[in-house]
């Protein structure tokens, strides 16, 4: 019932214990760590070439190897690292703000601004995702930042659509009634009452709009569309790859491998703050 | 029904010619569309100091007028006056100024206090929202001794109080305006006898303290004897019979009254082979209302009048008002 | 011999600070055409000695102690041989019709079910002897309304429903548990006189569980109340009525708000609040709310004491206890 349960002590220690959450925790700590060291330290330059020494072999001198410029592909993951949550948290901000916004007016104000909220989300919908993507950069031109608003606007509905269900649940409890007959308007009940109640649900979902954003954002740069040259990409290292398939396989390994890793930290990460979040689940524990 | 010293002064409460109908989706594309007559045509008075419980079963319309009342919702037909100002009329500062004048207590103590707030900022919040005193810490402590809690429970969460406890939380948020009157819907109906019986002795005691006037809502009758000197009977969202609870529970008047009169069980004494007249069937459906009185198809005395003609609320007996046209 | 025998049935409930007795030591008997009442307030553990009797006590819940129906010992079989008595020789009632009812399915259908599968009888053989079933229960047009599903019924329609299903395999013993909590009053009253009749034509004993004295006086030959999972007070029903010995006997009715009897009074609440039975010691399970307790209540668990005739109470201090209720 008392949705507060979760504030209350020893919530971080049965995170951890939460298997799921722990794994997913320690994957994703493992990306963003990657990301803040690339920041002052990379083993080589990510971006300088260095055709010497091409297409490289994993060795104790390249752990990953070389790209077929001789760039070292340990680098390029890391700085990639950087590059792929600089989209994702933008991308996943975008959506989520508008997107929630949208769905608490949509709950708040019912009748045709709910309708028309719905209807435009409805309509977003009805486009696959990476395509919509693929022509919104094709339209803009292809780069970090057309990639990040076409992540971002298709993240919209998904966040309007939940917010608009959750809210609307809330919106039908005593305590809102309790607040109108205070006095207090649509708004101040929006921030004061809606929005803390229904934002543990907003920032599951967050987690895992982040995943898929990250692998949104290597698609479409696999595809050329997204960052662009010489910032190194995991998913353009991927296009990259293909070239080389059978003389060096492990060129598209390792940054399928950070892909895979990234994703599937933040979906775990999501999963387990579902069940630490809600309270039922977290009093069976 | 208001005594005639206080018969001057403007009602804390008045309703007049109160109706709410709820529209039906539609069945068909262009088909018409139906709707339910949850309340049909209602006037209410509550003086300064009164005390009016509304009695009815479930579908008569009860929880409606109360939120009518509140202004939570907008009436179809007729008005709502809080001391003698339309609140249909009232906006911005003069509706806040009258807001601090009505508020209310809901049923389920759990659902009505936000689970994420502390008890201060509860029972803070009528004032946050309409007045933002100076002494806001004060005015919440003062109410939350008048229910019968600590200051220091100020800082804990809902979930930390049991039901009692917490439907004295969502009376102090109701006090801390300094009211004339409290809507209350239900207040002890999630609540065990034991507990019951405290909330039903605060809410005494404060309406002496405080000067209160109570709007009750009830289905349960010995609730509203306890509580309320003035009583309303709803059926089908019209009143059916009003008077003193004295009057109205020990001689009802109206068919319904007595059928629901007799219906409660009674625990004065044991009598497993007491079978009593019951009303056959039950609360017929409020979309398509019978011409007539609503009652008429459960009535063990209904005539052929009664089919037709819908019976309006005229005196029976001092200070007692019945809708029948054999009362 | 007698129907139902229960010895020193206790339950155990796993909770995070350990294991809570939600039933202790509770006795009784009861034979085929009598009835009896359990009352108490939420958590007394009157639910939970229905389900414990019916084998359905949560997930690692600990049953121990003695229910023998017909001499056989309940707590000794297996489920396979619990699910032949389940619904054939003891049938339960649940409080909410509507979701103890499958909503995808025609009444009919499963109210014929026990038939199908106890008594091993056709389909529309089962079928037709729902309708009957559902015709003796008062649903109208039952023919018809057997090819009804759920949410087309009333809520007391649904009750019936519900009372036919259990009737259907004719069982010994009825348990019905708050089975018109969820009704309206005038509504109660139908049900609660087709439960009696039920019982006294068939010749079923009856355990009803519920909050309501009033119910209780008016349905049921034997009382138990219970509190903290203890069965604190035994009599007959006129006899309970008449003199309540144990001190929270005394205060539920103290605290119980009565049409024309509290107008002028003032009820006596119990204070504090229903407590957590996780808390409750290992002694008198009301001693923290008890007016009247003294030392020797903390030491032990207190015996069932004679009263008079019939009538036992859990206490130590019945003589404390009917020189206060004499004051």
């Amino acid at each position: 019932m008392s949705i507060a349960a979760d504030d209350g002590p020893g919530m971080v220690a049965r995170a951890f214990r939460h298997r799921s959450f722990a794994i997913g925790a320690v994957l994703t700590g493992l990306v963003i760590a990657a990301a803040l060291v690339s920041l002052f330290w990379t083993p080589y330059s990510a971006i300088e070439l260095a055709v010497p020494r091409k297409l490289r072999p994993p060795s104790a001198e390249h752990p990953f190897g070389t790209d077929h410029f001789g760039r070292d592909i340990l680098s390029m993951i890391m700085v990639g690292a950087r590059n792929s949550i600089v989209v994702g948290v933008v991308a996943v901000a975008i959506g989520c703000s508008i997107g929630t916004a949208l769905g608490l007016l949509a709950a708040a104000r019912r009748g045709w601004v709910e309708e028309l909220v719905m209807r435009f989300s409805d309509f977003t919908f009805a486009f696959p995702a990476i395509l919509s993507a693929i022509m919104i950069t094709a339209l803009l031109g292809p780069g970090t930042i057309n990639s990040i608003l076409a992540i971002g606007i298709f993240n919209v509905p998904v966040f309007a659509r939940l917010a608009r269900g959750a809210a609307s649940t809330i919106w039908a409890r005593d305590f809102i009634l309790a607040a109108r007959a205070a006095g207090k308007g649509q708004a101040r009940i929006t921030v004061e009452h809606v929005l803390p109640n229904i934002l543990s649900i907003v920032i599951v979902q967050a987690t895992i709009a982040f995943a898929l954003a990250i692998l949104a954002e290597a698609g479409l740069s696999y595809l050329g569309l997204g960052t662009q040259p010489p910032l190194p990409s995991w998913g353009r290292m991927l296009n990259d790859a293909q070239t080389f398939m059978y003389d060096a396989p492990y060129l598209a390994v390792f940054p399928g491998l950070a892909i895979a890793v990234a994703v599937l930290g933040l979906n775990l990460l999501g999963d387990g703050l579902r069940d630490l979040i809600d309270p039922r689940l977290a009093r069976k524990r | 029904m208001m005594p005639p010293e206080e018969s001057l002064a403007a009602p804390v409460l008045r309703t007049t010619g109160l109706h709410r109908r709820y529209l039906l989706p539609r069945r068909a594309l262009f088909g018409p569309r139906d709707s339910v007559h949850a309340v049909n045509g209602v006037d209410i008075a509550i003086p300064e100091r009164g005390s009016l419980g509304i009695v009815g079963e479930s579908g008569c319309g009860k929880s409606t007028l109360a939120r009518l009342a509140m202004g939570l919702e907008p009436p179809s037909e007729g008005r709502v006056e809080i001391r003698g100002q339309d609140l249909a009329q009232a906006s911005g500062p003069a509706l806040k100024l009258l807001r601090r004048a009505f508020q209310m207590v809901f049923q389920d103590p759990y659902g009505s206090l936000n689970p994420r707030h502390t008890v201060g900022r509860i029972v803070a919040e009528p004032i946050d929202a309409l007045e933002k005193p100076a002494d806001r810490r004060q005015r919440v402590e003062e109410v939350l001794r008048a229910v019968g809690m600590r200051p220091a429970d100020l800082d804990k969460y809902p979930h930390e109080f049991s039901g009692g406890q917490r439907q004295r939380i969502a009376i102090a948020r109701a006090l801390v305006t300094r009211p004339a009157l409290i809507v209350l819907d239900e207040p002890v109906s999630a609540l065990d006898v034991s507990v019951q019986a405290q909330v039903l002795n605060l809410l005494r005691d404060l309406q002496e303290q405080y000067g209160l006037a109570y709007m009750l809502i009830s289905h349960d009758l010995a609730v509203v004897d306890y509580v309320c000197r003035q009583v309303a009977v709803m059926y089908l969202g019209r009143i059916v019979e009003e008077g003193p609870a004295s009057l109205l529970f020990e001689r009802p008047a109206h068919p319904y009254t007595q059928a629901l009169r007799q219906a409660v069980p009674s625990a004065a004494v044991a009598n497993r082979r007491r079978r009593r007249a019951r009303l056959p069937g039950g609360v017929p459906s409020q979309t398509r209302l019978p011409p007539g009185c609503a009652f008429a198809d459960r009535c063990p005395i209904a005539e052929a009048r009664c089919r037709v003609e819908v019976p309006r609320l005229r005196e029976i007996g001092p200070g007692q008002r019945a809708a029948c046209h054999l009362a | 011999m007698t129907l139902l025998a229960v010895e020193d049935l206790t339950v155990s409930l796993p909770t995070r600070r350990g294991w809570a007795r939600a039933v202790r030591d509770l006795s009784f008997a009861l034979d085929r055409g009598q009835t009896l009442g359990l009352v108490g307030e939420s958590g007394c553990g009157k639910s939970m000695t229905a389900l414990a009797l019916m084998g359905l006590q949560p997930e690692g819940a600990r049953v121990a102690g003695r229910i023998a129906l017909d001499g056989e010992d309940l707590l000794t079989l297996d489920e396979a041989d619990l699910c032949r008595i389940r619904g054939n020789r003891m049938a339960m009632i649940f409080q909410e019709p509507m979701t103890a009812l499958n909503p995808l399915q025609p009444i009919g259908r499963q109210v014929s079910e026990p038939l199908r599968l106890h008594r091993r009888v056709g389909r529309a053989e089962a079928e037709r002897e729902a309708v009957r079933l559902l015709d003796r229960v008062g649903l109208p047009n039952a023919a018809q309304r057997a090819h009804a599903h759920p949410h087309m019924l009333s809520g007391g329609q649904r009750q019936r429903a519900m009372i036919a299903m259990a009737l259907a395999c004719g069982p010994d013993l009825l348990i019905a548990d708050e089975p018109t909590t969820a009704l309206d009053v005038t509504i109660q009253g139908q049900i609660l006189d087709l439960v009696i009749e039920l019982v006294d034509e068939r010749g079923m004993a009856l355990i009803l569980i519920t909050h309501d004295l009033g119910v209780i006086a008016e349905t049921v030959d034997r009382v138990i109340v219970m509190y903290g999972g203890a069965g604190v007070e035994e009599a007959s029903s006129e006899a309970l009525f008449d003199y309540r010995a144990h001190p929270y006997s005394q205060g539920l009715f103290a605290a119980l708000p009565q049409i024309g009897l509290a107008r002028g009074a003032r009820l006596e609440p119990i204070p504090g609040t229903v407590p957590d039975l996780a808390d409750l010691p290992d002694a008198c399970t009301f001693v923290d709310r008890c007016p009247i307790a003294a030392g020797a209540c903390r030491a032990a668990p207190p015996p069932p004491l004679a009263v008079a005739r019939g009538h036992r109470a859990r206490c130590i201090r019945l003589e404390e206890a009917r020189n206060r209720s004499i004051r």
